[in-house]
This record gives structure tokens, C-alpha cells and sequence, in this order.
């Protein structure tokens, strides 16, 4: 029994990803996943494809993500489009030197003569499994000129923004909240590619901005929502290219609303809340009420318990609160360690 | 090719590396190259003779000396030593030096600085070339140290589980009084033994021989492309414009005597440049150009007088190389922080 069409374009973001990679393998023979365990898809992102596309474009590899990285990158340079489907992107960490040190300084080191089309794909989690685990910790690879990172926060964005780093011409970063994977959401057309670059306003809103991305994004729509109720209209910037930032669309919103907070899901220290912020004060000081404030995750190592973790990633209630700080409703929570 | 073609080519190549890295060591002692200059002296037969046995759109993946090894590909020696001398004529324009280059016109991939890194970049162009099933080779160059790297093993075994089309050549210039094992840093007795735990067909040979290390090569080569999977040939040779044993014994007892520590980088870096384009006498016996030159007059290949033209041909090709890369322009400082990405 086939369902209505509206309901066919109900997808998980783990569908969403995988039909991205199933539309990108058929249009281009070049792409080629790689990794763990592709096959039999330990992640999920990959399941089945390796019936329609076989064991010659899905490659597992031995655990090894040093290995694994430079291969991609090497097969890169050699003329292929290979997808890395890494898993968590706390195991980007071994294989740092090839992601990092590597991929995406060969174009510009040797002026052009080289492309390196390769797409690491990581999940990244923040709750309940423990500091190896829980890492959001893309602003690492940011801190690497020549690497695009983009964060999807719904199925749509997911299956959009995967398309267009397949057909980028340069290594680009694709991580994932794990906490978003089973969420359904309607999806686009085949060819509905998102440009990388470009964030997006999710909700338009005059008293405050709130610029999220990733798993934020919802939060910050659930605290947008709970304003509404209490009288006041909160803009909600969805980010989702973190690498390039699309520095005109934040700073529109910044100068409507006058005021800003960044909310972000990885740490603060050099982070992309911070470096955000910095950015917009910059172009928008003229225009500000207020300061721009960085909503990010403690500087704490994720611990395993979910009361402990939830005192490290400020959840909804917490934005709600910055918001309402920021309008001069109240004083702010204090915050345990930064 | 003929005996005598082969050798000839063999040995203009070989010189043209001699003699690009006594003129790249003068000029970095010149202060015209800055950062660091590595020659290839002594070892000019392995990269030599493995490049001789490869095919157009095999994939090269140098080692840290990768001016011997680009070279030996067939690498321009006018654009290098531009590159070296950081100008805008360089092979990448001056972005990248002895250590950060390309020359993909002749299949060479990237000189990468990382020790090791190009292990597994040489390993995912095999990767590519069996997927897309276009019959090349990749071939990865380096030193005895690069084995201690983790990512070394981790490609080794990749390598060997897929079958991949790739050539590791080991050079192995670990002193060679070092009495059993590899050299300092490492405990196995060979590369290639540690290369054989991976299940990988490994041989050593001679790296002082260009004949003998093309002919291996050739065959490793052909095996490759014939599907075998890939193959480690470590090439033993001898460590030239660093620092003997002997001398970094006598350095480190020089400073222990006189209670004065300076950086063993500094110390080696003070040698560059002082080499003589004349080999010192202890290693003689495995200098690669003699034993060559040996061969070629023993066996009546060709006569001293052709080896002779041969080298003053070589010698005017570096002294162009060096006049264009001192008289190219520096960089356009405008263009610093232009193409960081592709396609924008």
C-alpha cells in the first residue's frame, strides 16, 4: 500500500543522507563511499547501498582513521569524489594529521594543480556516552583554512547540504547531531541542492536574534516558541555553514533586531560562538543594543551521567534565559565554569 | 632501449641529480634558499631507477628529499629551483619550497612534510586507480624513520587487504654500522621485514645500483599491474650530506667536553653546503654514480669522453636552472591569501 505523496517526503535524516548518497552515486560514477563498515552500514547512512552500487564503490576499510582519511584524500587527488563515512567525529581525532594537515592544504600549497573533492562525514553527540563520544568539536577543524564544515539541522538541509559537498570541488566537513538522525522531517526534490555558504532565517522574529546550528536550531525554535508566549518575537537564524560563514545574512538579522546571541553546541574556547560574535560586533556595533552573547557548551570534558552532561550544554530553558537577560528582564543565570 | 641507451639516460638523470643538489646546497648556503635544503646525494639511484621503470600516469609520491625524487620523474629543474628559491615562477609558485610542491604535469602528487603522510596518500591513488580501473601504479618514496609512523602500518595493511596497486620503496640510509638492527629509533632488522608482517612481498636490494634497482623495480612493477597486490622494495644506500656516525659521536662528545649544548638541528644544518661534489672517501664504494660509471666503461657501453659530455651537458642545464630562478620576480604579494579554495 503506497502512501500519499506528501507522506513519501516524510524522511528521517538518516534517510535523507542516504538517499543524498544514493542520488550522487548515480548521477556521478566517481563517487565512491569508504570506511568502517559501509557495506553492511554501521552507521545506517550507507544501508543497501552497497546492493545498487556494489563492493567496488563501497570500500570498507580496516579501523584506522589515518588510514582512512589519507586514502580518501589520496584516491582524491587521483581523481575520485570519495564520501568518508567516519562515525563519530571524536575518532577524527586519530586521524587528524590526514583530515587536517593534508586534505585541505594541497590546493592552495600547490597553487591550484590539485582538487581535493573528498567529504568527511561525522555524527557528533553531546549526551550520554562520555567524553570520548560526546565531542563537538568541528570548531577544531575550522582552525584548518581550505575545509568547508557545514551542520544540517533537519532531513532537508541533510540531503541538500550533502549534495552540494559532494560536488564542491574541496575537502568539506559534513557533521551531524546524532540527535537529529531519527528525527522526520519533509525532504526536497532530487535536484533541491543547498548552497554551502548560505545560512537561513527559520523563523522571523524583531525583538532578538538567535543564531543556531545543528541540533541548536530546534532548540532555539523551542525557546523562540516559548517567548512568543510571553509577548516577545525571536528571530532564529539557522547558520549551517560554519565554513564559509555567510556573514550577510547574520549581519541583516543582527542590525533588524539589535540584538544577538550565538548558540552553540561545541565548547567556547576558540569556538564558533565566540568567533561569531566577534565577527558581528565588528560589522554591526553601530546597530547593537546590546552585547552579542556566546551560548556554547562549558569547557569540561562530557562526563556520562545526563544530569551532569545537561549542566555542560546549555539546553532550551538556558537560551530562554539568555533571551530574556538580554531584554532586560533579568539577571542571568550564573555560569559554573567558562 | 638498448644497454647502452639505458645506461646513458640512467646516468644523465643521476647527475642531473648530483648536480642540482650541489648547486640547491650552494645556494642555500648563499642564504637564496631559506628553510632547509634536502639532497638526495648518494641515493640518486632509487628514485632513478624506480621512476625509469614507470609508465606515463603513474602516480609519485616523493619522500622528504622529493627534489631528487621529482626530478628523477622528470620534473623541469628550472621551475624547481625557482620554487626553491620561493619565487613566482616556481613550480607552485613560491607557496610551497623543498617540502610542499607539486608536479602533477609528471604525475608527482605532492612532496608532503609530514613524515609519512604520503604513505597513505600514494595508497588512496592505488585506491582510485583500481576503482576506476585505469591500470597506473602508485608509487610512495620514503626514509627508514617513516616506518615508526602509525599511519605507516595502518596503510600497509589497507594496502595488502585490498590489493592494491602500490609501490613502497623504503630507502634505507640508516648508518650502516649500525650493527643489527634497523638504526636508532628502530628495532626491527629491515624494512622490508616489517613490511612482510603486513603480508606484503618484500625484498631489499642494493640502492647503489641503478641497474640492478630499475630492473627490481620493472618487476615489481609488472607484477603490480598484473593484479598482485602491492610490494615493498627497500633499498639500502648511504647517508650523504648529513653527518656521518662517526661525526655525530664526536659532536655530541665536543659538547659534553666543553659543557656547551647546542641543537643537533643546528649542527646539521651547518653541513649543508659544506658537502663537496666530490664524495667523501668512506663512502665511496657505494657512491651510485661510480659504481654506474664502472659499469658502463668496463662493459664498453659508451667511453669516458661520452659520460664527460654528458656531465657538462647536465652542468650548463643546473646553471641555467639557478640564473632563471635567481632572476624570476618574487610572488605577487597580492595574491597571498588567493585560491584557498577551489573554484571560487
Amino acid at each position: 500500500m503506497s502512501a500519499a505523496p506528501s507522506a513519501m517526503r516524510q524522511r528521517t535524516m538518516q534517510d535523507a543522507i542516504r538517499e543524498a548518497l544514493q542520488e550522487e552515486m548515480r548521477r556521478d560514477g566517481r563517487v565512491i563511499l569508504m570506511g568502517g563498515d559501509v557495506r553492511t552500514s554501521n552507521s545506517g547512512l550507507t544501508a543497501g547501498l552497497v546492493h545498487e552500487f556494489g563492493e567496488q564503490r563501497l570500500i570498507d576499510l580496516p579501523t584506522a582513521e589515518g588510514a582512512m582519511a589519507g586514502l580518501a584524500t589520496g584516491a582524491a587527488l587521483a581523481g575520485l569524489r570519495p564520501v568518508v563515512d567516519f562515525g563519530n567525529l571524536g575518532f577524527s581525532l586519530t586521524g587528524m594529521d590526514q583530515i587536517t594537515n593534508e586534505a585541505p592544504k594541497v590546493h592552495y600549497k600547490f597553487a591550484g594543480q590539485v582538487r581535493v573533492p573528498v567529504v568527511f562525514l561525522f555524527i557528533y553527540a553531546m549526551r550520554g556516552w562520555g567524553a570520548h563520544h560526546d565531542q563537538a568539536i568541528y570548531a577544531l577543524l575550522g582552525q584548518m583554512p581550505g575545509m568547508k564544515i557545514v551542520l544540517p539541522s533537519s532531513p532537508r538541509d541533510a540531503k541538500g547540504l550533502i549534495k552540494a559537498a559532494i560536488r564542491d570541488d574541496n575537502p568539506v566537513s559534513v557533521c551531524v547531531a546524532h540527535e537529529l538522525i531519527g528525527v522526520a522531517g519533509s525532504i526536497a526534490d532530487p535536484d533541491d541542492v543547498v548552497d554551502i555558504g548560505t545560512a537561513t532565517v527559520v523563523r522571523v522574529g524583531e525583538d532578538l536574534s538567535v543564531f543556531a546550528s545543528g541540533a541548536m536550531v530546534p532548540r532555539a525554535l523551542a525557546a523562540a516558541a516559548t517567548m512568543e508566549l510571553r509577548g516577545f518575537s525571536v528571530e532564529v537564524v539557522d547558520v549551517r555553514s560554519l565554513v564559509p560563514l555567510d556573514w550577510g545574512t547574520l549581519a541583516t538579522s543582527a542590525r533588524k533586531t539589535g540584538r544577538v546571541i550565538v548558540y552553540d553546541h561545541g565548547h567556547f574556547t576558540c569556538g564558533f560562538a565566540p568567533t561569531i560574535a566577534a565577527g558581528i560586533q565588528e560589522r554591526v556595533f553601530d546597530a547593537l543594543k546590546g552585547p552579542v552573547v556566546s551560548l556554547a557548551a562549558l569547557d569540561v570534558p562530557m562526563p556520562y551521567s545526563f544530569v551532569l552532561a545537561d549542566q555542560i550544554v546549555p539546553p532550551a530553558e538556558r537560551l530562554v534565559d539568555a533571551i530574556e537577560h538580554a531584554l532586560g528582564r533579568s539577571t542571568p543565570e550564573r555560569q559554573l565554569v567558562l | 632501449m638498448t644497454d647502452r641507451e639505458l645506461a646513458l639516460a640512467l646516468y644523465r638523470r643521476m647527475y642531473l641529480l648530483r648536480t642540482f643538489d650541489q648547486a640547491g646546497a650552494a645556494a642555500y648556503g648563499r642564504k637564496e634558499i631559506h628553510g632547509t635544503y634536502r639532497g638526495s646525494r648518494g641515493q640518486e639511484a632509487i628514485p632513478v631507477g624506480v621512476c625509469a621503470a614507470l609508465n606515463d600516469g603513474d602516480f609519485v609520491f616523493p619522500s622528504l628529499r622529493g627534489v631528487g625524487d621529482s626530478l628523477a620523474r622528470g620534473t623541469d629543474p628550472r621551475l624547481l629551483m625557482a620554487e626553491l628559491f620561493g619565487k613566482r615562477t616556481g613550480l607552485v609558485g613560491g607557496r610551497g619550497g623543498s617540502l610542499h610542491f607539486a608536479d602533477v604535469a609528471h604525475g608527482v602528487l605532492g612532496v608532503f612534510a609530514v613524515l609519512t603522510a604520503n604513505v597513505p596518500l600514494a595508497t588512496g591513488a592505488a585506491l582510485a586507480a583500481r576503482v576506476a580501473n585505469t591500470g597506473a601504479t602508485a608509487v610512495a618514496f620514503f626514509g627508514d624513520r617513516a616506518t615508526n609512523e602509525g599511519v605507516f602500518h595502518e596503510s600497509l595493511n589497507t594496502a595488502a587487504l585490498l590489493k592494491l596497486p602500490v609501490l613502497y620503496v623504503g630507502i634505507n640510509n640508516a648508518p650502516q654500522d649500525a650493527d643489527t638492527s634497523l638504526g636508532e629509533h628502530t628495532a626491527a632488522e629491515s624494512m622490508a621485514a616489517l613490511a612482510s608482517v603486513h603480508g606484503i612481498a618484500a625484498e631489499t636490494v642494493d640502492g647503489t645500483d641503478v641497474l640492478t634497482v630499475h630492473a627490481r623495480a620493472a618487476a615489481a612493477v609488472d607484477l603490480i599491474r598484473k593484479g598482485g597486490g602491492p610490494i615493498f622494495l627497500e633499498c639500502r644506500c648511504f647517508p650523504l650530506d648529513e653527518p656521518s656516525r662517526a661525526e655525530m659521536d664526536a659532536w655530541k662528545e665536543e659538547m659534553r667536553r666543553a659543557g656547551q649544548y647546542t641543537s643537533m638541528l643546528a649542527f646539521k644544518k651547518s653541513k649543508i653546503g659544506t658537502v663537496d661534489l666530490e664524495p667523501p672517501a668512506h663512502w665511496l664504494l657505494g657512491d651510485p654514480l661510480r659504481k654506474l660509471e664502472q659499469h658502463v666503461l668496463s662493459h664498453e657501453l659508451a667511453a669516458e669522453t661520452d659520460l664527460a659530455a654528458i656531465r657538462a651537458d647536465v652542468q650548463r642545464e643546473i646553471e641555467r636552472a639557478v640564473a632563471f630562478a635567481r632572476d624570476s620576480a618574487e610572488p605577487d604579494a597580492s595574491s597571498a591569501a588567493v585560491g584557498v579554495f577551489a573554484g571560487v
